[in-house]
């Protein structure tokens, strides 16, 4: 009987997880990162024509697993279309025009220096992320999605930040800055 | 009959699960006036939507978890928030393997690993860096260790020793609790509660902030417990208990590189109590009740700073005022305590070390009952440390060597070394181990104490008896050596296993020995005076594990289980006679469980349930005319709790804790039966 109900349970269980749903907390960063396209700018040479798609790039771990392709599935942004592409090395990222990394320590900074020099909007999550040189960097606080955003390495790398993102984030600079 | 109800409690819980699972798409913040998108995605959302929204994140912090080598658990404001528990005590009974038994209204017992009991004297207890057990007998005083809860950020539970960094009395674990940055406790707070047991516990906080560096909050709380009933005899148990405690918190950004916290509580509080006492004239043992008063506050000061990006030190100060006037004891005790800690990063290396200076003085009564000699004293600690943290293969295999010195006024020098590897055989999977020394200093009731605790006068023309507890000057601390082996895995993205296992050593244990009867002429009349002192004569093994599972099978729903297992065998040194001094093996629960789901439904409600097994505790008590020992029996525990969150400013909850029996005792005879409590609860946000 116990045995029986054991198994039970356990379908159960299996069903429930079938049923899974989509991490709710990436598929909000997914919804962030198409955000931050239309209040960036990128110097024009960056842009190219309207053929040329907007990239939302992913280097290192993907956390979002298919979600970022489903959020900006057949969307358009100033006539550009989105697409998302996914690197294995940073330096064939330089093309992506907003870059989720997903690297910690060492291997982080290695990207973030390869990319040194291009118009790209770098993201990151790591606790270390912004001292490292990135400049949005996704936060959790009271359980809800935020950012911050250092301006100083943006505009290094050529990007203007719209105001109304600047007034959303917590504006951060690089330890050392 | 138990194990069906259990099981359609799970069959529910699941079924709530599932409904919630199949209700309609996301449940954007309740908070938020955002309706919920139609779409699965939220590419339509603008970013103030988009901030709106509640997601969960507990990777952050179990990333840091993973990489200690050590057996731990977090406690979550969340956890704490969705369990309904109204006391940090209550809330260890979250953190598989810590053994929490409620002795009356008030009172607890709480251990990790073994030794449980009223007096439980082998934790360390932290609240914001700050020492609160008793120096005087090593224990903790459960019923005035409060603040909101609604500010508490998380409660970490170690479980095992944490001496090399935390110092004497970090035997069994340490339970650290840390309360929230005042940046995020900004604007109004009230937290009102009412229950038909814990009839009310409300708090009002406010946070501000001064300038753009600054911010704070106050808090004043107020919490009633009513009395309840003896276990067996369902007689008055005198357990009443309320404490008004009021509190403050500042962070103060001084500079780019220098942080400040400054924190401040006072308490004042009364409980009832009857105790019976001895007294030389007839009837020699006499029943007293008397409203204790119980007070007391500190203050301190944390200055952080950053000498570069991977150097940093802390300096703190605090100061700690204790007060309690009860019909045993009337002490009074002050602690200033001094910690410095540097911390360095270097590339295979990360180096922490430190120095501390602590000074107690004690204030204490000269009663028939219990007197100290000397009645008051100060006492010093001096300690340092260092520990060290080598990358031996980098992110792979990681060995961290340390050790305490520590100087007390009580046994002089004491040594607490440790060594723990760390090994991550994938990314998300550790292997842990630890070997390590720790000690519990001795105190004051060992040391200095005279108790008078019997008196009869069994025959008429002999004087009366007396059993008195005198002190051991000399008694030398508790040692222990503990190894330990753990593993943690992340085998899903929604589930995650922990398991640890321990075996422990312990030498210089007490029991009770009884010496030569010998006639006392003072005080009058003349008696017959029987000594009994503590003797560091015991020596003892624990062996056990903990193991616990967490399991979200989608975003709205949180399964996590615990089951703990240990085992106590003590053996007397040759010189050790007493009956009872092998007592403590039972007194601990050997199998401890639990399980608790966290589901989100729609309509902005919640249902949150937890389930507690404890395994019976042998020998807790005694029956003087049967002459046998008594057990406490096996009890498990249901709290339910059903919250209802409209908006942001509103959470609103109705629950109840042992639901499954009107009342049950945990702790044997002697205690309180512990009743149902139901309870409602207003949270008020602006």
């Amino acid at each position: 009987m116990r045995f029986r109900m054991a198994i039970l349970v356990f379908f159960l269980c299996a069903w429930v997880s079938a049923y899974a749903e989509d991490s709710l907390e990436y598929k909000v960063k997914a919804g962030f990162l198409l955000n931050f396209i239309k209040f960036a700018e990128w110097p024009a040479a960056a842009l190219g024509d309207k053929d040329t798609p907007i990239v939302i790039g992913v280097l290192g771990d993907n956390p979002f697993g298919p979600l970022l392709e489903k959020t900006v599935q057949n969307r358009e942004v100033d006539g550009h279309k989105v697409s998302v592409r996914k690197y294995k090395q940073a330096k064939d990222a330089r093309e992506a025009h907003v870059l989720f990394i997903g690297m910690k320590g060492e291997q982080l900074a290695g990207a973030l220096k390869a990319l040194e020099g291009s118009p790209t909007l770098t993201v990151g999550e790591s606790d270390a992320f912004i001292d490292a040189g990135g400049m949005v960097r996704f936060v959790i606080r009271d359980e809800k999605v935020g950012f911050e955003i250092n301006p100083a390495s943006a505009k290094k790398a050529g990007l203007k930040i719209g105001a109304q993102l600047l007034r959303l984030a917590k504006i951060v600079g690089a330890k050392g800055e | 009959m138990r194990m069906r109800c259990l099981w359609i409690y799970l069959a529910a819980s699941l079924a709530l699960a599932l409904s919630a699972a199949r209700s309609e798409d996301l449940t954007p913040d309740k908070t938020s006036t955002v309706k919920p998108p139609v779409k699965s995605d939220f590419g339509d959302l603008s970013i103030e939507e988009l901030m709106n929204i509640k997601v969960t994140s507990v990777s952050r912090k179990e990333e840091k978890v993973s990489d200690t080598a050590a057996a731990i658990t977090v406690i979550t404001a969340e956890d704490i928030r969705r369990s309904g528990v109204t006391s940090i005590a209550e809330a260890l009974r979250m953190a598989p393997g810590v053994n929490v038994a409620k002795i009356d209204s008030h009172t607890y017992a709480i251990s990790i690993r073994g030794f449980q009991s009223g007096l439980a004297n082998k934790l360390l207890v932290l609240i914001d860096g700050r020492c609160v057990y008793s120096p005087l007998y090593s224990g903790v005083y459960w019923d005035v260790q409060d603040t909101m809860l609604e500010d508490i950020e998380r409660i970490e539970v170690i479980r095992g020793p944490g001496a090399t960094v935390w110092g004497a009395n970090a035997v069994n674990g340490v339970v650290n609790i840390i309360t929230k940055h005042s940046k995020d406790t900004q604007g109004v707070t009230a937290a009102l509660s009412a229950g038909t047991q814990e009839t009310t516990i409300d708090s009002v906080r406010y946070g501000g902030k001064i300038g753009a560096a600054a911010t704070y909050r106050f808090f004043v709380k107020y919490s009633k417990a009513e009395e309840l009933g003896l276990a067996g005899s369902g007689l008055a148990a005198h357990d009443g208990w309320s404490v008004a405690r009021g509190g403050t918190r500042f962070d103060i950004k001084a500079s780019r590189t220098d942080s400040v916290i400054v924190e401040g509580d006072y308490y004042k509080g009364v409980h009832e109590e009857k105790q019976l006492l001895a007294q030389l004239t007839p009837p020699f043992e006499v029943g007293h009740t008397h409203d204790a008063s119980m007070s007391g506050g500190d203050a301190l000061v944390r200055w952080g700073h950053n000498l570069s990006d991977t150097s940093n030190t802390s300096l703190q100060l605090y100061y700690d005022h204790t007060e309690r006037d009860e019909l045993k004891l009337d002490q009074d005790i002050d602690t200033l305590d001094l910690d410095f800690s540097h911390h360095i990063k270097l590339s295979r290396n990360e180096i922490v070390y430190g120095l501390g200076y602590r000074r107690v003085r004690e204030n204490l009564n000269q009663t028939f009952t219990a007197a100290f000699d000397p009645d008051g004293r100060a006492t010093d600690l001096f300690s340092f440390f260092g520990q060290d943290e080598i990358t031996v293969l980098k992110d792979t295999f990681f060995v961290t060597v340390g050790s305490k010195f520590e100087h007390n006024s009580f046994t002089g020098w004491e040594i607490q070394p440790s060594v723990k590897t760390l090994w991550r055989p994938a990314k998300d999977q550790t292997v842990w181990a630890s070997v390590s020394r720790s000690v519990r200093t001795s105190a004051p009731t060992e040391t200095d104490l005279r108790a008078n605790l019997l008196a009869s006068k069994p025959f008429f023309f002999l004087p009366p008896i007396v059993a008195a507890l005198f002190p051991n000057r000399d008694i030398p601390s508790e040692a222990e050596y503990s190894y330990e082996l753990g593993c943690r895995a992340q085998l899903h993205k929604r589930f995650s296993l922990d398991a640890a296992g321990f075996f422990n050593q312990y030498h210089g244990l007490r029991s009770n020995e009884a010496g030569a009867f010998f006639v006392e002429r003072l005080p009058l009349p003349l008696h017959i005076t029987v000594p009994i002192t503590q003797q560091a004569d015991m020596r003892g093994e624990t062996y056990g594990g903990e193991f616990s599972a967490n399991w979200d099978p989608i975003d709205r729903v949180k399964f996590s289980a615990g089951y703990s297992f240990l085992k106590i065998l003590l053996h007397k040194d040759s010189n050790a006679r007493a009956k009872d001094a092998e007592i403590a093996e039972g007194q601990t629960p050997e199998h401890q469980f639990q399980f608790r789901s966290l589901v989100d439904l729609p309509h902005n409600l919640q249902f949150d349930t937890a389930v507690y097994f404890d395994n019976r505790l042998k020998s807790i008590g005694f029956d003087s005319n049967k002459n046998e020992a008594i057990d406490s029996p096996s009890y498990t525990r249901l709290d339910v709790r059903l919250g209802w969150r409209p908006t942001e400013h509103l959470d609103l909850s109705v629950g109840g804790q042992n639901l499954l029996k009107t009342r049950h005792e945990e702790f044997g005879p002697g205690s309180s039966e512990i009743e149902r409590n139901v309870y409602l609860k207003l949270t008020l946000k602006f």
